[in-house]
């Protein structure tokens, strides 16, 4: 799995399309391993 | 219970993937249990050289090759087949790039489209190229792309235009039919788009940045496009920001 951020604003700092990205990237990469540990969950639940 | 966990991160050390597996297996083993381990990093063989479709090569017509290759498939099919649970670390890795750290413009081309001869190509011609060729692998390697772009001047900051116009690549990243269509070899990726702006309003007659860039993507065969909007931040920043962070929490 792998995921591409590119940023474009020419304001390195202070830059909202940039803040805004970081938050996206942080909601994927939590929801990816929320998912696998969900899928986990419910097969072990399973399992018991 | 039989438990197989599978490690694929090809780094051995410092591997998140493979950290959190270990924390997995070691909350769900119980004493009883029995794991069986592969890290695909230790042994891999990749089918090739097969003689008809699916994997059946006669007996005595099989290379030493192809007799591997089976071990390893008889192997592998046995342990998944004996396996109650199934435990695969997968890393997930994140490219990152700004644009504004390194960007080069397309220029003094000879032809039409991206083509010089090795003969003719300049030092600047060469690191145009070289700059495409990293852009259009980095484009095609990845499952999700996000893209961040403030609205400069109605359009997109100059950087990714050159970005477009270096990653736009025939038989990369599209191509032509014989009949003069045109086609987008980049499927099944998914693209977030940010984008902010301080007075134009998002798809407003003024936006010619969500159209072209849409348009881009799809010309490289992109189609699944999701957009964020912070647009206007300059009539009301709080309004907009909050709007674009509920667009992020209920994306997903």
């Amino acid at each position: 799995m792998k995921i591409y951020q590119i940023d474009t604003s020419a304001r390195k700092e202070g830059s909202t399309s940039r803040a805004l990205a970081k938050k996206l990237l942080d909601k994927i990469l939590y929801s990816k391993l929320f998912t696998i540990f969900t899928k986990f969950r419910l097969e072990t639940t399973k399992d018991n | 219970m039989k438990i197989y966990q599978i490690d694929t991160s090809a780094r051995k050390e410092g591997s998140t993937s493979r950290a959190l597996a270990k924390k997995l297996l070691d909350k769900i083993k119980k004493p009883e249990d029995e794991v069986v381990y592969r890290d695909l990093n230790d042994e891999m063989i990749f089918i090739s050289n097969l003689t008809e479709s699916g994997m059946k090569i006669p007996d005595g017509e099989q290379t030493e090759q192809h007799k591997k290759m089976f071990e390893m498939s008889d192997k592998l099919v046995m342990e998944l087949k004996e396996s109650d649970t199934i435990i695969i670390s997968v890393p997930i890795e994140v490219v990152y790039r700004d644009l504004n750290d390194e960007m080069i413009f397309i220029s003094n081309l000879t032809e039409s489209g991206m083509k010089i001869p090795d003969g003719e190509q300049t030092e600047q011609h060469k690191k145009m190229f070289e700059m495409s060729d990293k852009l259009v692998m980095e484009l095609k390697e990845s499952d999700t792309i996000i893209i961040s772009v403030p609205i400069y001047n109605f359009g997109p900051p100059a950087t990714l235009k050159a970005w477009a116009d270096l990653a736009a690549r025939v038989k990369e990243t599209f191509k032509y039919n014989e009949d003069g269509s045109r086609v987008g070899l980049l499927e099944d990726k998914q693209v977030y788009l940010i984008i902010t702006s301080g007075g134009t309003k998002i798809n407003s007659k003024d936006d010619f940045l969500t159209p072209w860039l849409t348009h881009v993507l799809n010309f490289f065969g992109i189609k699944k496009i999701d957009i964020i909007a912070a647009d206007q931040l300059a009539i009301d920043y709080e309004k907009s920001i909050k709007e674009a962070e509920s667009q992020i929490e209920n994306i997903i």
